[in-house]
C-alpha cells in the first residue's frame, strides 16, 4: 500500500503537509492520555490491594490511665486481634512512626505538643480474610471504651472513585483526540478533493470508479497517519519516562511515597501518607504494547475517515 | 452501439444546444462530426462519454438507456470508451507514459504490462524520446498525441475525438488519421470530430452534420461529391 503510485500528486498539498504533525499532536495527546488511564488502572489495584489487606486500631487513652495500665490495656487489645481469625500478625506503632504519620497535619513536633496521642496498632490480615469488623469493634470497645477500627473502606471508596473519575476523563480525551483526528483527515482530504478536481474529474472520464481515487487518499492518510503517529506515540512514551523518572528522584530526596521509607508506610497502612500508595509511573509491558498500537489504531481511522470522505464526496461528482 | 433518439440539450435557461438529434452509430462505423464551432459538436461527444445527460430524448450506448444508469454503472461503459479532448486534459505532473498508463492502471493491468505497450504506443506516434517528459514541456502537437494515445491504449469500443488533428501539420495529421482507421478495422466505432474540411475531404467516412442544432448524415461514398446534397439518414440505418 505504500508502494502504490499516486496520479494526484497529493503529498504536495499545503495542508498534507501539515497532516503529520497535527496527526503527531493529536497521537501524543491520545498517548498521554491512554498512558495515564493504564497508570491509574494499575494504581487502583495496587491501592485497593494494599489497603484491603490490613486495618488499623486505634486506643485512645484519657490522661487518667497510668503508664503500665495503658501497656496492659494494649497487651488485651493485641491478645483479642491475635486470636481473631483472619489477622496474620500485628504491629504496635511507636512514637516515632505516629509522629511521622502526624507530622502533615500537626507539624514534626507533634508528639511534643501536650494532647493525648491515642496508640496505633497495625493489624495485617491473611490473603482473603473477612472479618467481622461490627464484632470486632464491640469487642474492642468492652476492653477500651473509644477504640476504634479502622478498615480503610471510606478511603478506599473515595480514593478509587476518584481514580475511576480520572480513568473517565481519560477516555473522554481520548475520544475527543480520536474525533479531531477524524475531522482533520476529512477536512485535508476535502481539500485535497477539490484541488485536485480536474484532475479526478479525468481520471472519472478515463473510467476509474470512486474506489480507485478513494485508494490513492486512503493510502496517503494511512502513511501520513502512521507517521505522524509513531512520532507522537514516542514522544508521549518519552513523557511518561520523563516524569516516571523526575517522580522517583523527588521521592527518594524527600523520602516520601516509591522510596525506601515507603516500607514502614506498607505494613501501617495508614491512608494517603502510609504506602502501598506509591505514584510510579512506570507501565506494564502489556501496557506499552498498547501504546505501539495507537499509531496504527491512528493511522486506520485516518485511512477509514479518508475512504469515507471521497466517496461521499466523489458521489457528487460527474 | 450508440443510439441518440429525439435528443436535445440546454443549459439551464439558455437556447437549446442541441434539438432532436437522432441517428445510430452501427459498431465499427467511422463517423466525422462536422459544423461550424460552436454547432454543438462537444455537447454531442459528451453525451456519448457520460459527460453530460440530455435534457430530453434517450441516448443509448452499448445498448443501454444512459438515463437507467446508476453512477457505479459509469466506470465500466466509460472504460469501452476513449476520448479524445479538444484541450487534451492531461494530467500535468505526471510523464506522457504514466498519463497514457492511466487508463490500463484503472483497469487493473499489470504494471509490466502497462510499460511495454505506453511506451510501443508512444514511440508509435513518434514520442519515443519524451517518455518521462511532463506534458508542459512538450509542444502542442506532441502533447495532443499523447492524448490520442491515451485514448486508444486500451482499444475501447467507441473511440471520440474532438478536434484530434487541430495542433498538428498534416503530415501528422494523416499519421493520426491513418491510426484511427487501423484501430476502426480492428473493430472500434470512431468519431473524429474537426473542422478540417480539408482532411475531411482525403476520406470517404460518413459524415455527421451539425447545423442550426440538429444533425444530417452525409454519406460521401453514396453520392458523387460534385453533386453531394446532405441527407437525412432515418434512424437506426446508419
Amino acid at each position: 500500500m505504500f508502494g502504490l503510485r499516486s496520479d494526484l500528486p497529493l503529498d504536495r498539498d499545503a495542508a498534507a503537509k501539515f497532516l503529520p504533525w497535527i496527526l503527531g499532536f493529536m497521537v501524543y495527546l491520545a498517548a498521554l492520555a491512554v498512558g495515564s488511564a493504564m497508570v491509574v488502572d494499575r494504581l487502583s489495584a495496587n491501592w485497593q490491594n494494599g489497603l484491603t489487606g490490613n486495618l488499623t486500631v486505634e486506643v485512645p487513652f484519657t490522661d487518667d490511665i497510668g503508664v503500665t495500665e495503658r501497656g496492659e490495656l494494649l497487651d488485651q487489645v493485641i491478645n483479642l486481634l491475635s486470636a481473631t481469625p483472619g489477622v496474620a500478625g500485628t504491629t504496635l506503632l511507636d512514637d516515632r512512626e505516629i509522629a511521622r504519620l502526624l507530622e502533615p497535619w500537626l507539624g514534626a513536633e507533634a508528639t511534643e505538643l501536650d494532647i493525648p496521642l491515642p496508640a496505633m496498632i497495625s493489624v495485617t490480615l491473611r490473603e482473603n480474610a473477612e472479618l467481622d469488623i461490627a464484632q470486632l469493634q464491640q469487642d474492642l470497645a468492652a476492653i477500651q471504651p473509644g477504640a476504634r477500627v479502622d478498615d480503610h473502606a471510606d478511603w478506599i471508596a473515595d480514593a478509587l472513585s476518584f481514580l475511576r473519575g480520572l480513568k473517565l476523563l481519560a477516555a473522554l480525551l481520548t475520544g475527543l483526540v480520536l474525533t479531531a483526528t477524524a475531522f482533520t483527515v476529512v477536512f485535508v482530504t476535502r481539500t485535497g478533493l477539490s484541488i485536485h478536481r480536474s484532475v479526478i474529474e479525468i481520471v472519472h472520464l478515463i473510467g476509474a470508479p470512486d474506489a480507485y481515487i478513494a485508494q490513492q487518499f486512503q493510502a496517503q492518510s494511512l502513511r501520513l497517519g502512521i507517521i505522524g503517529g509513531v512520532i507522537g506515540t514516542l514522544l508521549a512514551a518519552g513523557t511518561m519516562l520523563g516524569a516516571d523518572h523526575l517522580l522517583r528522584a523527588a521521592g527518594t530526596v524527600a523520602g516520601v511515597p516509591g522510596s525506601d521509607s515507603a516500607d514502614i508506610g506498607s505494613t501501617s497502612g495508614m491512608g494517603p501518607s502510609g504506602i502501598g500508595l506509591a505514584l510510579d509511573l512506570h507501565l506494564l509491558p502489556w501496557q506499552w504494547g498498547v501504546l505501539g498500537l495507537l499509531p496504527f489504531a491512528t493511522a486506520l481511522i485516518a485511512m477509514v475517515t479518508a475512504r469515507w470522505t471521497v466517496l461521499r464526496s466523489l458521489a457528487r461528482f460527474i | 452501439m450508440v443510439l441518440f433518439d429525439q435528443v436535445s440539450v440546454q443549459y439551464g435557461a439558455g437556447p437549446q444546444i442541441l434539438r432532436d438529434i437522432t441517428f445510430t452509430l452501427a459498431p465499427g462505423s467511422f463517423h466525422f462530426l462536422v459544423g461550424r464551432s460552436g454547432a454543438g459538436k462537444s455537447s454531442l461527444l459528451k453525451l456519448m462519454y457520460l459527460g453530460l445527460r440530455p435534457t430530453s430524448g434517450l441516448v443509448s450506448l452499448f445498448g443501454r438507456d444512459v438515463a437507467t444508469l446508476q453512477p457505479a454503472d459509469f466506470p465500466s461503459i466509460r472504460r469501452r470508451v476513449g476520448v479524445v479532448f479538444q484541450d487534451f486534459r492531461l494530467i500535468e505532473h505526471l510523464s506522457a507514459l504514466d498519463n497514457v498508463a492511466l487508463p490500463l492502471r484503472v483497469a487493473g493491468v499489470r504494471e509490466a504490462d502497462i510499460r511495454r505497450h505506453c511506451s510501443e504506443l508512444l514511440s508509435w506516434v513518434g514520442l519515443a524520446e519524451h517518455l518521462n517528459a511532463l506534458p508542459a514541456t512538450l509542444s502542442g502537437g506532441q502533447q495532443q498525441r499523447v492524448a490520442i494515445a491515451r485514448a486508444v491504449i486500451a482499444r475501447p469500443n467507441l473511440l471520440l475525438a474532438d478536434e484530434p488533428t487541430g495542433n498538428v501539420d498534416d503530415v501528422i495529421g494523416l499519421r493520426l488519421m491513418y491510426l484511427f482507421e487501423e484501430l476502426n478495422k480492428l473493430g472500434t466505432t470512431v468519431v473524429v470530430a474537426t473542422h478540417n474540411d480539408a482532411l475531411v475531404s482525403r476520406f470517404t467516412h460518413r459524415q455527421l452534420r451539425l447545423e442550426q442544432s440538429s444533425v444530417r448524415i452525409f454519406d460521401p461514398a453514396g453520392v458523387s461529391q460534385s453533386t453531394a446534397s446532405p441527407y437525412t439518414m432515418p434512424a437506426g440505418n446508419s
